[in-house]
């Protein structure tokens, strides 16, 4: 593990440069530790796949301090129990799939075996970014790997779930866009001041048709969805 | 105390309203946002006694025309875009009243590029996350008020008024003439050659056309970044310097994004960046290395 400077009021924590589950365990944990154990004077954290932004408050946190007190709470972080992770349940209808045809040419799979592999593994969310709720999580199995596609979108529907190379996400909101779309969620990725993903969280996928997707979306609105039921 | 209301009757080039910015939620993907130039829209609540995170309208060259309903106090900050109250000249950095019927305007650009426009009490406007900031993405469902467009409507709860104050102009009008920015070395900063770094800290660079409140870019500027490894997507913050493929500097604003798969080469100072704001496309500027 490494602590860097970066500008006036931030320190980069960095480990090894490799995208793995154990790797970002340690992020999540360090975060968790500086969130419970040093609120004041940290002003933002930003984890991502092996790494930890933390901006402090320079009136209140001299940077050799900061960067022992990281130290410190990163050994105690390995020496806890990791903290345990939510797993989320997430319905996905995969028959509102616009790059069905490009994907299936592209796996060399047909749909519903391509269903059935995107479900069935739980991904890890590695970090949050691109827009505001986007999770990017992984790591797909080595069959469904896509390029991203030639010609971006302009703008992607909120919601459509997409993938490519060993990662999938969910759009939050339209916005432009090159991975390709294999199917839609009747969840909403974040409300007014709510964010459904976390970085560290658990998340598998399970098929609905369109009518459930269109009953999940009616729940929503009429305010009777089972939130629960996602961490089920 | 009655309502002030500012009637847009025309918007200008790029105006948004902003606060400080909605900090402490990078880590959702939210990008922090806020003035581009921080010190000017908090001097400018200053000058009319709200408190520092008060919503103020940045105003980009092109200011818009606000005719006022209500008495109250305002003050412009930043950028000298000629101001006009009923067509008479009104000074930048000095407490001002306005009558009800009053109308703000603006005119040639006398030096910088932002201006901020602070209206004493209360702004009735949507919070997204703890800011009034315009968001970077889907503004008009996030922060539907933050654009405000030709016929809009900014509401604003009067207070009582401060004594007139009159402050003399910021010392960064002065450096506007060879902008100097304070860059401290980024986390990728070793993999850039020596060679590049030279050439980069001793030549000027014109800002790009293409700049906006989410990244400037650098006519001409370029470093090799073949050699370079690919990186694993990693924290970016305003100020950070990225080196795309294309060797293209690229200097992030504070709509940028949260996070970015581009070397972070170097990281410009929190008091420079908002110089950098007020540093226009055709200007030119030079950069000078420090340690933190």
């Amino acid at each position: 593990m490494k602590i860097k400077p970066f500008g006036e009021a931030a320190l980069l924590v960095e480990w090894e440069a490799t995208i793995a589950p154990e790797i970002h365990q340690q992020v999540v944990d360090l975060q968790a530790q500086i969130t419970s154990q040093l609120a004041n004077g940290i002003t933002f954290i930003i984890p991502a796949y092996c790494s930890l932004l933390v901006g402090f408050d320079p009136a209140i946190w001299e940077r050799q301090l900061l960067t022992a007190q990281l130290r410190h709470l990163a050994e105690v972080a390995s020496d806890r129990i990791a903290k345990p992770t939510r797993k989320l349940h997430i319905p996905v209808c995969y028959e509102q799939a616009p790059d069905r045809e490009e994907v299936m040419a592209l796996t060399g799979l047909d749909w519903s075996t391509f269903v059935e592999m995107h479900s069935r593994k739980t991904y890890r969310v590695y970090m949050l970014g691109f827009l505001p709720g986007f999770a990017y999580m992984g790591s797909l199995a080595p069959a469904l790997n896509c390029p991203r596609k030639r010609e971006p979108r302009a703008a992607v529907p909120a919601q459509s779930v997409a993938i490519t190379g060993l990662q999938t996400g969910i759009y939050p909101m339209a916005a432009p866009g090159g991975w390709q779309l294999v199917g839609r969620c009747p969840i909403p990725i974040f409300s007014a001041d709510d964010f459904l993903f976390q970085a560290g969280d658990a998340v598998q996928f399970y098929p609905v048709n369109e009518q459930e997707f269109k009953d999940i979306e009616q729940k929503i609105e009429g305010q009777t969805f089972n939130w629960e039921a996602i961490y089920g | 105390m009655a309502d002030v209301i500012l009637h847009i009757e025309k918007s200008g080039l790029q105006t948004s309203i902003q606060d400080l910015g909605r900090g402490g939620v990078q880590q959702y993907g939210v990008p922090l946002s806020g003035a581009m130039d921080q010190a000017s829209a908090k001097r400018a609540n200053e000058l009319v006694g709200n408190s520092l995170s008060t919503p103020v309208l940045e105003i980009t060259l092109l200011g818009p025309r606000i005719h006022f309903r209500g008495n109250g106090q305002m003050a412009i900050c930043g950028a000298g875009l000629s101001p006009k109250l009923n067509g008479k000249d009104v000074p930048n950095d000095r407490t001002l009243t306005f009558k009800d019927g009053d109308r703000l305007t603006f005119g040639k650009v006398i030096y910088g590029c932002r201006a901020y426009l602070a209206v004493a009490g209360k702004w009735n406007v949507h919070t997204w996350l703890g800011s009034c900031s315009a968001s970077p993405f889907e503004a008009s469902l996030l922060t539907p008020d933050s654009k405000p467009a030709m016929g809009d409507h900014i509401r604003i709860e009067s207070k009582a008024s401060v004594p007139i104050r009159n402050l003399s102009p910021p010392d960064w009008i002065a450096k506007l003439r060879m902008p100097f920015i304070k860059v401290y070395p980024g986390p990728e900063f070793e993999q850039c050659t020596r060679v590049d770094l030279a050439y980069f800290f001793s030549h000027r660079y014109r800002i790009a056309a293409s700049s906006n409140r989410m990244a400037y870019r650098l006519e001409e500027a370029h470093f090799a970044s073949e050699h370079m490894p690919e990186m694993i997507s990693s924290a970016v913050l305003p100020g950070t310097i990225q080196l795309p493929p294309s060797g293209k500097p690229l200097i992030l604003m504070r709509d940028a994004q949260t996070v970015g798969g581009y070397p972070r080469i170097l990281q410009v100072a929190e008091a420079d960046l908002d110089l950098l704001a007020q540093c226009k496309p055709g200007d030119t500027v030079a950069f000078y290395l420090e340690r933190v």
